[in-house]
């Protein structure tokens, strides 16, 4: 005769439970909770002005370059001459060395036909460079010079005086370092295909960034324009005893 | 009820043969046992009870369903109005943006035209400026070339009084003796007169070169 014996399904039973609580456990956590409290505020924090981001509007309009470049007038001895430039702090522009030669007087035209007596012109015969100094301010845009020269296939743009008339703009690409073709630089020079005309010597020449990466100074007839690296002028102005006190007056 | 087919259900006993009895039919007589609840029946009990924890389970779930789905609703009907507000709201301020586009539009034509304006003035200005510069050149330029020919002129003028000079002296000393001559007159001696005549074409001299050198500096 068999008998039940009870106690022996009692583990069977419990693990049932167990996986039945387990599952029931598992399940509460997959189930939906009641939702967080809803924002109150749905507008979002005001982002920056306009005015603050980079590229914003200047306040008349007129970009950094425009404002940093002007016109040097050369009142010579029987002739008169112009030329471009662009400050490189307010009372301190850069330009050419033919811009100012024989000069008697020179005076400087801001982009807003502004007129700055200048009081000073130094230049060296290392390169096509003379720094000129005024009395009174140029602007409140400075030249921000680069570290590195351009390479070949960069892409600069020229702001200036040509002709001694508007101040204009006009891009180009760097063709890459080749020897004066005046023969009066010491060290190399840029070739560009920007087209420049007699009067946009002195203009800065700017890379993308809107650094001053070199300084216009000669044209070709093939309408290739040559530019002074920045690196000349950057030695030039950490060594101010290249710089000698441009002649003023009429030699004859 | 146990059956002699059935193993568990008893025995069925034999009828007693120790006396003689009439025969009496057999008779079946069946003893109850009570039996242990077996294990179908346990396992039954055991399911009844874990879908009765499971429906209670369930039923406790479909309860919080219920809440959490209400809370949702409620939610989804404060966002749903919510967002026709800001939808509202967008609106205005895309109808306000639209507007200040346009204003910047005609604002940004505005800034070109007067940037070329005050390019223009300023070029027309250092035009004027550089002709005012040459102007001032020539002035400075005619100023020299004056003061040069009144210094010819003044050059020119002694040399012709010289010459005026020179021949009352020579008149005085060819002509004949006066009897009472005035305290003023004065006769030099030839050799005085020619020492005056050589100063005097000297004087002349430089008036002709500086007249020569002036006319060429107006010719370059």
């Amino acid at each position: 005769m068999r008998t039940a014996t009870p106690t022996g399904s009692w583990p069977a039973v419990a693990g049932v439970i167990s996986v039945i609580a387990a599952t029931v456990l598992a399940g509460c956590g997959i189930l939906p909770s009641a939702p967080s409290p809803a924002p109150t505020n749905f507008v979002p924090t005001a982002s920056a002005s306009p005015g603050e981001l980079a590229g914003g509007l200047s306040p008349d309009g007129f970009n950094a370059a425009q404002r940093m470049t002007v016109r040097v007038r050369n009142i010579g001895c029987g002739f008169l001459a112009t030329g471009s430039g662009f400050a490189l702090n307010e009372h301190t522009l850069v330009t050419n060395r033919h811009v100012v030669e024989n000069a008697k007087h020179i005076e400087v035209s801001t982009y807003d036909g502004r007129v700055v007596q200048a009081t000073a012109a130094s230049t060296t015969t290392v390169a096509d460079i003379a720094i000129v100094t005024t009395k009174e301010p140029l602007g409140t845009s400075y030249a921000e010079r680069a570290d590195e020269d351009p390479i070949e296939g960069d892409v600069i743009t020229v702001v200036g005086y040509p002709n001694g008339g508007r101040l204009t703009t006009t891009s180009g690409v760097v063709l890459g370092e080749t020897t004066d073709p005046l023969g009066g630089a010491v060290g190399p020079v840029l070739a560009s295909t920007a087209q420049i005309e007699p009067g946009s010597s002195g203009s800065a020449v700017f890379n993308a960034s809107g650094q001053v990466v070199g300084v216009v100074y000669a044209m070709n007839q093939s309408e290739q324009s040559f530019i002074v690296p920045i690196s000349t002028l950057n030695n030039l102005l950490k060594e101010p005893a290249l710089l000698v006190p441009n002649s003023e007056g009429c030699n004859s | 009820m146990a059956t002699k087919d059935r193993p568990d259900a008893g025995e069925t006993l034999p009828a007693a043969s120790a006396s003689p009895a009439p025969e009496l039919p057999p008779q079946t007589i069946t003893i109850p046992v009570v039996l242990p609840l077996n294990q179908h029946a346990r396992m039954w009990m055991l399911l009844s009870g874990v879908l009765g924890i499971m429906l209670v389970a369930a039923l406790v779930i479909v309860g919080y369903l219920w809440n959490v789905n209400g809370k949702w609703q409620a939610q989804v009907t404060s966002l749903t109005s919510t967002g026709y507000d800001l939808g509202d709201r967008i609106a205005e301020h895309q109808k306000r943006i639209d507007q200040l586009d346009a204003a910047t539009e005609l604002l940004t034509d505005q800034l070109a035209t007067a940037k070329d304006k005050v390019l223009a003035l300023s070029n027309e200005k250092a035009q004027w400026s550089d002709q005012t510069a040459y102007a001032q050149q020539q002035v400075d330029l005619l100023d020299s070339q004056v003061e040069g020919a009144q210094a010819v002129i003044t050059q020119l003028g002694r040399c012709i009084e010289g010459e005026k000079q020179l021949q009352l002296y020579i008149d005085a000393s060819t002509a004949p003796p006066v009897p009472s001559p005035s305290p003023d007159s004065v006769v030099y001696t030839p050799a005085q007169i020619a020492e005056y005549r050589t100063s005097v074409e000297k004087l002349c001299t430089a008036a002709t070169n500086a007249t020569a050198k002036f006319q060429k500096s107006i010719t370059e």
